[in-house]
């Protein structure tokens, strides 16, 4: 019976899983604990009411311990004294834990200050130690800074260094050149001075073989003249005095021999005047020209002047015309700027002592008087002029009308 | 013969969860108690397993109160203490939500003219004893159960309120088979309940005229009345097929006292 139509069986298993599902399966767990903890409470609460009970029971027999019966009422109070001893001592101890209590939260307090106190000074200290860093992050970038430019410049030194050495180098090279180039130049200066002598040497040979000739053809003039005495040689004068013009025109220039001539021989100054010292002045007369020929002819020990003892310009242009003073060291300079100049030549340099003008061209020839009182100047502009010496001034001026 | 196990199985562990709470005029003192939840069985009786619902509430209520008997209520209907708490719910519950039903315990105030007074479990332990008979009688003439032995019965007894489906159905099983001539009872011990909540209980047989076995659609056909269409049948919860056999479903159907409980569903004609 239960094996045929299964459809309505089914069914009927499926309808009673679905009220299972509905009715049974929500709840069963839920109520279960419930329940379980419902016994839980209801014992915890009996227990909870059996110990309040017990307790209310200790107090009771606590509190009515004191009026049982006079058997151990003695014992009930001597414990109670006991216990009211006991309950002092712990008031006591309780009082003091209050006390300390107290200091304790005052130290609480002021230590707490101090905390703060301390933060601050750790808050400042820790700014200071921000600022420092930052600083000490400025400098060491300067640092870094600096290092770099230092570097630089060590480079830049390095690089001078070498330039120095180099110069030093080509310095040395060139003070070698310049050496040799002076020794050269001294080689060729000797040579040159050599070279030189050989000349003066050579044209002091020429004088001398000249003034031998000369003075082979005075001697035989003078014997001609002391034999014929009335013979005169203009030419001579001609040549010499051409002569002293000319040598008195290239350089206004002294020697030491000239000066050794003078002092040896002081009246024949005349004679003296000449340039190189090798001509003789022919303007004296006869007398006094035989009386030079004489004094050269005795004075062969002379020699020609080779050093200049001074040297001084005296015009501006040319010089022609030179004549020392018969009675001072005085020495009067002619020349191309028109002007007639006196120098003072005691001393070593020559000091300019007047500047004689008035003429309109230049002066080609002066000479004093005997007495050295009067100088007279001829000049281009065809005429001559007499100054006196004293005071400069001019006095006689006179011109040809060519 | 019932045998098919899984049926019957799923019909014993079949439960409703009851939330029981207290009357609030018989609550003394401050406390209020908490609802107290349980999974019942449908096959049982309130009086057997309310037992640790009365001590609960117990403690709530008045001392001289607590030795009266316990009665139940569900919206102010009081529930027969005789019925099986599956017919009862589904009798009484309106169809809703999944809360669980939600019934009143009251310790006081029995209601005497509506309720019979099943305080002690002897008394329902006769009742029921006497439902078995009842139903033996309309089966095989009461053959099968008065040849049984007295520990017999008790273990049917023993084996409902103690939950123990081998127990019961070992002997339940004797009950349940067909009679000797023929492989039927020989008529259906069954309840119609309606709304209000008096049963009704009728002759049927399990075979149609024609010999066939019935279903319910015939016993449908044969409770209608000319007033009214009896359409659809409910037990245990569930609404039955109808193409399902009475013989079968008295076997495999029936509450332990091995009635039919139906609760049926009218239309007017």
């Amino acid at each position: 019976m239960a094996t045929d139509d299964q459809e309505w069986r089914l069914s009927l298993m499926r309808r009673l899983g679905e009220r299972d599902r509905r009715e049974v399966t929500p709840f069963k767990e839920i109520i279960l604990q419930n329940n379980r903890l419902l016994d839980n409470v209801t014992q915890l609460k009996a227990d909870n009411l059996k110990i309040s009970v017990e307790n209310e029971q200790l107090r009771a027999a606590f509190a009515t311990g004191g009026k049982g019966n006079g058997k151990d009422s003695n014992a009930a109070q001597i414990a109670i004294a006991a216990v009211e001893k006991k309950l002092l001592a712990q008031q006591e101890e309780l009082t003091d834990l209050h006390k300390r209590k107290g200091e304790n939260s005052q130290m609480i307090v002021d230590l707490n200050l101090k905390v703060e106190k301390q933060q601050l000074i750790i808050k400042e200290k820790e700014s200071c130690l921000a600022e420092q860093k930052t600083a000490n992050n400025i400098l060491k970038a300067e640092v870094q800074m600096l290092k770099s430019s230092l570097e630089e410049l060590k480079k830049l030194n390095n690089t001078l260094l070498d330039e120095h050495t180099a110069l030093q180098l080509a310095f040395s090279a060139l003070e070698d050149k310049l050496r040799g180039v002076q020794e050269e130049n001294r080689c060729l200066l000797e040579r040159l001075m050599r070279y030189k002598s050989k000349d003066a040497d050579k044209l002091n040979e020429e004088n001398e073989s000249f003034l031998r000739k000369r003075s082979d053809k005075l001697k035989r003039d003078l014997e001609d003249a002391v034999r014929e005495p009335n013979s005169t040689l203009p030419r001579l004068t001609r040549n010499s005095s051409s002569h002293s013009q000319h040598g008195l025109g290239d350089s206004d220039s002294y020697d030491n021999d000239n000066d050794r001539y003078s002092s040896d021989t002081g009246g024949v100054d005349h004679c003296l005047e000449a340039g190189c010292g090798t001509e003789l002045d022919m303007f004296s007369s006869p007398n006094s020209r035989l009386r030079d020929v004489l004094c050269h002819s005795t004075t062969t020990k002379a020699e020609n002047p080779s050093t200049i003892f001074m040297k001084f310009d005296a015009h501006e242009n040319e010089s022609h015309a030179v004549r020392w003073s018969p009675i001072e060291r005085v020495l009067a300079t002619g020349g191309a700027d028109r002007k007639v100049k006196l120098w003072d030549v005691g001393k070593a340099s020559p000091e300019p002592r007047a500047v004689l003008s008035g003429s309109s061209a230049g002066i080609n020839s002066v000479d004093f008087d005997s007495t050295g009182s009067y100088i007279i100047g001829t000049s281009n502009d065809y005429g001559a002029r007499v100054w006196t010496v004293g005071d400069n001034r001019l006095r006689v001026s006179g011109k040809s009308e060519k | 013969m019932a045998q098919d196990r899984e049926i019957l199985r799923m019909i014993w562990e079949g439960q409703i969860a009851i939330c029981f709470q207290a009357d609030p005029d018989e609550i003394v003192g401050l406390q209020q108690p908490e609802n107290f939840h349980l999974m019942v069985s449908r096959l049982s009786y309130l009086p057997l397993v309310t037992d640790k619902v009365k001590k609960f509430f117990s403690r709530f209520i008045a001392n001289d109160q607590s030795d009266g008997v316990v009665w139940f209520d569900y919206n102010g209907i009081p529930l027969k203490l005789h019925y099986p708490i599956g017919v009862l719910h589904d009798l009484l519950r309106a169809e809703d939500d999944n809360h669980p039903w939600s019934l009143t315990i009251h310790f006081s105030k029995f209601p005497e003219d509506s309720l019979v007074k099943f305080d002690t479990k002897d008394i329902l332990e006769s009742f029921f004893m006497s439902c078995l008979k009842e139903a033996d009688v309309l089966k095989h003439r009461g053959q099968v159960i008065s040849a049984m032995q007295k520990k017999e019965h008790n273990q049917l007894w023993s084996g409902l309120i103690n939950d123990k489906f081998d127990q019961f159905w070992a002997v339940n099983r004797r009950l349940m088979e067909p009679g000797a001539e023929q492989d039927t009872f020989k008529h259906i011990p069954i309840r119609f309940y309606e709304e209000d909540s008096a049963y009704m209980q009728k002759l049927i047989s399990p075979l149609t005229e024609t010999g066939q076995k019935k279903t319910l659609h015939d016993l449908l056909i044969e409770i209608s009345t000319p007033v009214r269409n009896a359409v659809g049948f409910r037990t245990h919860g569930i609404d039955v097929h109808c193409d399902t056999q009475l013989q079968w479903m008295s076997e495999h159907l029936s509450y332990p006292d091995n009635f039919l409980h139906l609760l049926v569903f009218y239309e007017n004609v």
